[in-house]
């Protein structure tokens, strides 16, 4: 955990603080974000290296919530080209590279899920069990087992409403009113779930 | 807009972060998102926790 780690309870600096050595988030830049604003400069070797190290994580989360990994491949180069020409906008004060790339992967794959929903109803019954329980995936090298454990474990310290609201939400790709439908839980209660189980996780994973 | 219905948009960082509004819902909160700077920083310190979930579902693409 970063002793720099801010308190939520701390009055919010002002997310356009030149301050940029002052205790922010992200304070430890890595080596991806350090490639990435390189990217932003238009250097093609720091692009590659980048691809190379973020294809893994792309591709995963693009299948856990696309289920196809036809349609996970695509999402994953759309991920790839949107970085290429967007990388400008990457602040590394605001945020990791990989969070921004990850971002950008689940909204892209969340968009494509519910596009296709549109036309076919969705079994909402079958994808929730689908969902819940469906943790496991299989983990290649010793840094990702170590993140797997480190978040499977910071999972176990929300409560059930949390973890189930959070996993059909972000893994499942639904909205807040279909968890809302899914677990027989109104909607004001799901935002709520979904904020607190976050901050928990936030906490329990010592991020920011 | 009463006091009720401002709580409320700041309760949604949580369901923005994780991309579970509706397309409508995300418009009107990204709205609010532009003129709140506590709700700016809480969005991203949500998807930084968020990315670690994202991140643990890595594979190895075929080469």
């Amino acid at each position: 955990m970063s002793p720099l780690r801010r308190r939520p309870a701390d009055p919010a600096v002002a997310p356009d603080t030149d301050d940029r050595d002052g205790p922010r988030a992200g304070d430890h830049r890595s080596e991806l974000d350090e490639l990435l604003v390189r990217v932003a400069g238009g250097d093609e070797h720091a692009f590659a290296e980048l691809y190379d190290r973020l294809a893994g994580p792309v591709l995963g989360l693009a299948r856990r919530v696309l289920r196809d990994p036809a349609q996970a491949e695509e999402v994953a180069q759309e991920v790839l080209v949107e970085l290429w020409r967007t990388a400008g906008r990457f602040d590394p004060q605001r945020g990791s590279a990989r969070g921004w790339v990850l971002t950008m992967t689940h909204r892209r794959a969340v968009d494509r899920v519910r596009s296709a929903q549109a036309s076919a109803d969705r079994d909402l019954a079958v994808g929730s069990r689908e969902h819940v329980t469906d943790y496991d995936v299989v983990s290649e090298t010793v840094t990702t087992r170590l993140e797997q454990e480190e978040v499977r474990q910071a999972l176990g310290e929300l409560t059930d409403l949390q973890r189930e609201a959070l996993t059909l939400a972000y893994y499942g790709g639904y909205t807040h009113r279909e968890v809302s439908e899914l677990l027989h839980v109104p909607l004001g209660t799901v935002k709520t779930r979904l904020r607190d189980g976050l901050l928990r996780l936030r906490d329990a994973l010592g991020v920011a | 807009m009463g006091p009720t219905e401002e709580d409320d948009v700041h309760g949604l960082t949580g369901a923005y972060a994780l991309d579970a509004l509706d397309t409508g819902e995300r418009r009107v909160f990204e709205e609010h998102l532009a003129a709140c700077p506590s709700c700016t920083v809480e969005v991203e310190q949500l998807r930084e926790a968020i990315a670690r979930l994202g991140a643990a579902q890595e594979v190895t693409p075929r080469a």
